[in-house]
């Protein structure tokens, strides 16, 4: 059974078809990995599935139900979306941004409860930002501030977390520490989407991958599977120059930093 | 976590404050003015059967003034939290969207060309759509993620625009009088009013109120962007028409009985926002109290003036909110080279 | 006897008194241009017909202009240049408070302009009537004109009560008109007195609500400008604070023509004021 499901996804902008009939599974318990090259409609497809992008064909549903039947409160609740280059405009608190993730679960007049409360704080352990809580968000570097948004989106509490490259502004350190927390995110039985251009975190990391190219899937499932030579040939135009295909994406390397302890 | 309940209390603390000094200075403004009023009495004498003098000056010279510069601050107060928090944008106010010159232009042709005439919602229903229909120019001539500077140039463009409009409807005008009140309508003034004109605004101003109570959280939403605040269930199409009909209604009662009364929308949101952690669905009740604040001690100030002299209100509020709005420029430039 | 009535006496005993001073004989101008209202209305009481060339567009509009209907018959004017030498004057007469550029501009090119001061008081009317009249050549029908402005004051203001009592003129916007307008020296002559001059107002000046309240004057009057039409500025007469004051005495309304000009029109101003207060 699939949580979310996107069926021959068409999405049209302006005159330019971005994405052309795309099927994508998200299954429970999994990190799923969507890349691609640059204007494949990787964040376009993230989008759709987050009900933000009007369809011109196909349908995505939620636990099987389309989602424009779950209403947006339930969808809310539900799914997670974490915008590319996510910033905050006024200069807020960490914490009260983290607190921002429970807008799903509350009414326009109620006040956050014990519940709201223990969701954010285990957010902020979670992301290692406990320690940030009443620094402005403004005042963060990239690395904190990327972990502070991901916090925002563990606050909602959502079985799905579609992410659209979370690390793309990060130090290697960091870049591990975010893609450890999507997994931990998944393997709490929860899954998430995450669109990458790293190839070697996607393989480190993800249970699978999904390759868009000019708008229609190339590939999709494990990541030995997909990252072939002819995959990347066709996809990128990059040969591996490894005997192994596979041995180009491995991950070489690892952080010192212990993880969930305040930097 | 007992810090949270702390932070509340100290919203509360704030909206209190606010209202007690708010309260001291509606009393105060009752007895400012070029005569000395001797309140207890006057308010006595308002019981009696026959109405005196003094009566009279508190209760249809005083009053309205005061009840019609403290509602009109609170509207344009909160008309500048709501479209800063709406457009994410700290130079977003009902002046510069052109909401209040856009009500002074609508209810400028409402006025001097009788339409609508007898009709008593005719002013301020002409103040409103004027409002609205400039608001929604600014809006669609800036486009939705308009940066600081697209933003100001529309509304600049349609400020223009309605102001050559209001001056052209002016000098068409029947009456004689009514070119002489240019002033009036660019500049505002709460002065020589009577509890009439204060009823008249009232109920579009209560509308617009209740129609942005409730919108504290989407906004907060938005601090995120418009993408996230949609992923959290925020509807932004329902909210930017509520909060555009929010603010048309509550700028443009104000402004058809008071002409545009510029910075009060720019200048308060402003200076309340640091207090309130810049949360923008808090700063909604704050600068809604703290445009009355303003809007009634910039009155007082008029009226101390010495006699025989006519300064109107938007003077005094423009000459301390035009340095306030390069300050405000300058300090954006320095962010976002 | 009340400072207030020997005021009045002496005011009359001066207009009495008055002789008409010595002018110069000339060959009087055939085509006379006016480009001032106050201008048009004495070329248009004192000239011979065939005299006029062009009165301004403003002596037609009887909101504005006394002599409306005798402007019918002439040519106007908007005060400007072309037209002006189009007309081919001999003689340029105009008023106000400074030599307008047109005027000025056309002394330039040399032909004859006189300038008519704004009249104030019984003397400048006197003045600028008897000024017109000689350079008209007409000087006759000016003392007929002047005679006949005082015995209408003199008829209007004999018989009044003793004791003036308190009146105001309220003006739209909130204006009021204080010592050293025309509007004091009508309310003066007709048994009235002049809340905003005691109010230390000088000229035409605004005056607080509040101060027109406790001032209790018992007659509001008002010279409005074209009624009928909407304003702010009208919509202050209609203040509801002042429903108290007006609701014993409605506002009497004295229209605008009388007060924009000095001229013998004060007379029947006088005339109404004296009336209203007989009234009372």
């Amino acid at each position: 059974m699939s949580l979310l499901k996107g069926s021959a996804v068409c999405v049209t902008l302006g005159d330019h078809p971005v994405l052309r009939g795309v099927d994508i599974e998200l299954r429970p318990g999994e990190l799923l990995g969507l890349i691609g090259p640059n204007g494949a409609g990787k964040s376009t497809l993230l989008r759709a599935l987050a009900g933000l992008q009007t369809l011109h064909g196909g349908a995505v549903a939620l636990d099987g139900v389309p989602l424009e039947r779950n209403g947006p409160q339930l969808r809310a609740r539900a799914m997670a979306y974490l915008a590319q280059n996510g910033e905050a405009h006024w200069p807020i608190e960490v914490e009260r941004l983290v607190a921002l993730g429970r807008t799903p679960h509350l009414t326009p007049w109620q006040r956050p409860g014990d519940k709201d409360r223990a969701a954010v704080l285990r957010a902020l352990e979670q992301t290692d930002t406990l320690g940030l809580r009443e620094r402005l968000f403004t005042t963060l570097s990239g690395g904190e501030r990327m972990r502070v948004l991901l916090a925002r989106a563990l606050a909602v509490q959502p079985r799905v977390i579609l992410a659209d490259e979370p690390v793309a502004a990060l130090d290697p350190a960091h870049q591990l520490e975010v893609m450890a927390l999507l997994r931990a995110h998944c393997e709490g039985g929860g899954a998430a989407l995450v669109v990458l251009h790293d190839l070697t975190l996607g393989g480190h990391f993800c249970h699978r991958l999904q390759l868009l190219h000019q708008g229609r899937a190339l590939a999709e499932g494990r990541p030995d599977e997909v990252l072939t030579r002819e995959n990347l040939e066709r996809a990128y135009g990059i040969t591996p120059t490894t005997a192994n295909v596979i041995d180009a994406f491995r991950l070489n390397w690892r952080t010192h930093r212990a993880p969930r302890t305040t930097d | 976590m007992s810090r949270r309940r702390e932070f509340l209390s100290a919203q509360g603390r704030l909206v209190m404050l606010l209202s007690a000094a708010l309260a001291t200075l509606f009393l105060l403004s009752l007895v400012t003015g070029a005569n000395p009023l001797p309140l207890w009495r006057a308010l006595h004498e308002s019981l009696a059967d026959t109405p005196t003098v003094l009566s009279l000056i508190l209760t249809e010279v005083r009053l309205p003034r005061s009840l019609i510069a403290l509602v009109a601050g609170a509207s344009l107060g909160l008309g500048g939290a709501l479209l800063q928090g709406l457009l994410r944008n700290p130079l977003a106010s009902p002046g510069l969207i052109g909401s209040a010159s856009g009500a002074s232009l609508g209810a400028v042709s409402v006025l001097y060309f009788g339409l609508g005439a007898g009709f008593w919602a005719a002013l301020p229903l002409g103040g409103m759509s004027g409002a609205l229909l400039a608001m929604l120019l600014v809006y669609l001539l800036a486009g939705r993620d308009a940066s600081i500077v697209t933003l100001i140039l529309a509304g600049v463009a349609i400020n223009a625009t309605m102001l050559a409009l209001i001056s052209l409807l002016l000098n068409l005008a029947p009456s004689p009088y009514a070119v002489q009140e240019m002033v009036l309508w660019m500049l505002g003034s709460v002065a020589n009013h009577g509890m009439d004109a204060f009823w008249i605004m009232l109920p579009g101003t209560l509308l617009g109120w209740l129609l942005a109570l409730g919108s504290g959280r989407a906004l907060d939403a938005l601090t995120l962007g418009e993408e996230t605040a949609r992923s959290m269930g925020v509807d932004l199409v329902r909210l930017r028409w509520r909060l555009f009909l929010a603010v048309a209604l509550t700028v443009g009662s104000a402004v058809s009985i008071t002409g545009s009364i510029g910075f009060v929308g720019l200048v308060v949101p402003h200076l309340l926002r640091p207090l309130v952690g810049y949360m923008p669905g808090r700063l909604l009740p704050v600068s809604a109290l703290g445009g009355g604040l303003m809007l009634l001690l910039a009155d007082m100030a008029v009226r101390l003036l010495p006699a025989g002299t006519e300064i109107k209100v938007g003077v005094i509020t423009s000459l301390v909110g035009a340095p306030f709005f390069l300050y405000l420029i300058l300090k954006t430039r320095r962010v976002q080279p | 006897m009340s400072p207030a009535r020997s005021y009045r006496i002496a005011t009359l005993l001066l207009l009495l008194l008055s002789a008409a001073a010595p002018t110069r004989a000339a060959s009087p101008p055939g085509r006379v241009v006016s480009t001032n209202l106050c201008t048009d209305q004495l070329l248009l009481l004192l000239a011979d017909e065939r005299q006029i060339a062009s009165v301004t567009h403003l002596a037609r509009e009887p909101n504005s202009s006394f002599m409306a209907e005798a402007a019918r018959g002439y040519p106007v004017n908007h005060d400007r240049v072309e037209e002006l030498l189009a007309l081919q004057p001999d003689l340029v007469v105009t008023g106000g408070h400074a030599r307008t550029g047109t005027a000025a501009l056309l002394d330039r090119l040399g032909y004859r302009v006189e300038h008519f001061p704004d009249a104030a008081d019984l003397e400048g009317i006197r003045a600028n009537i008897r000024r017109m009249a000689s350079l008209l050549g007409r000087r006759a029908r000016g003392e007929a004109v002047i005679g006949r402005m005082q015995r209408r004051i003199i008829a209007a203001t004999t018989a009044l009560p003793e004791k003036p009592l308190s009146a105001l003129f309220y003006q739209p916007r909130g204006y009021t008109s204080g010592s050293g307008t025309l509007h004091d020296l009508a309310l003066h002559l007709s048994g009235w007195r002049n809340v905003a001059a005691e109010e230390g107002i000088r000229g035409f000046a605004p005056i607080d609500l509040e101060r027109v309240l406790l001032a209790r004057p018992v007659q509001l009057f008002t010279s409005t400008y074209a009624p009928g039409t909407d304003s702010l500025a009208q919509r202050q007469l209609r203040h509801p604070a002042l429903r108290q004051l007006t609701a014993a005495r409605p506002m009497i309304e004295i229209g605008y023509r009388y007060w924009i000009c000095g001229g013998p029109m004060i007379a029947e101003a006088v005339e109404r004021l004296a009336r209203a207060r007989r009234d009372r």
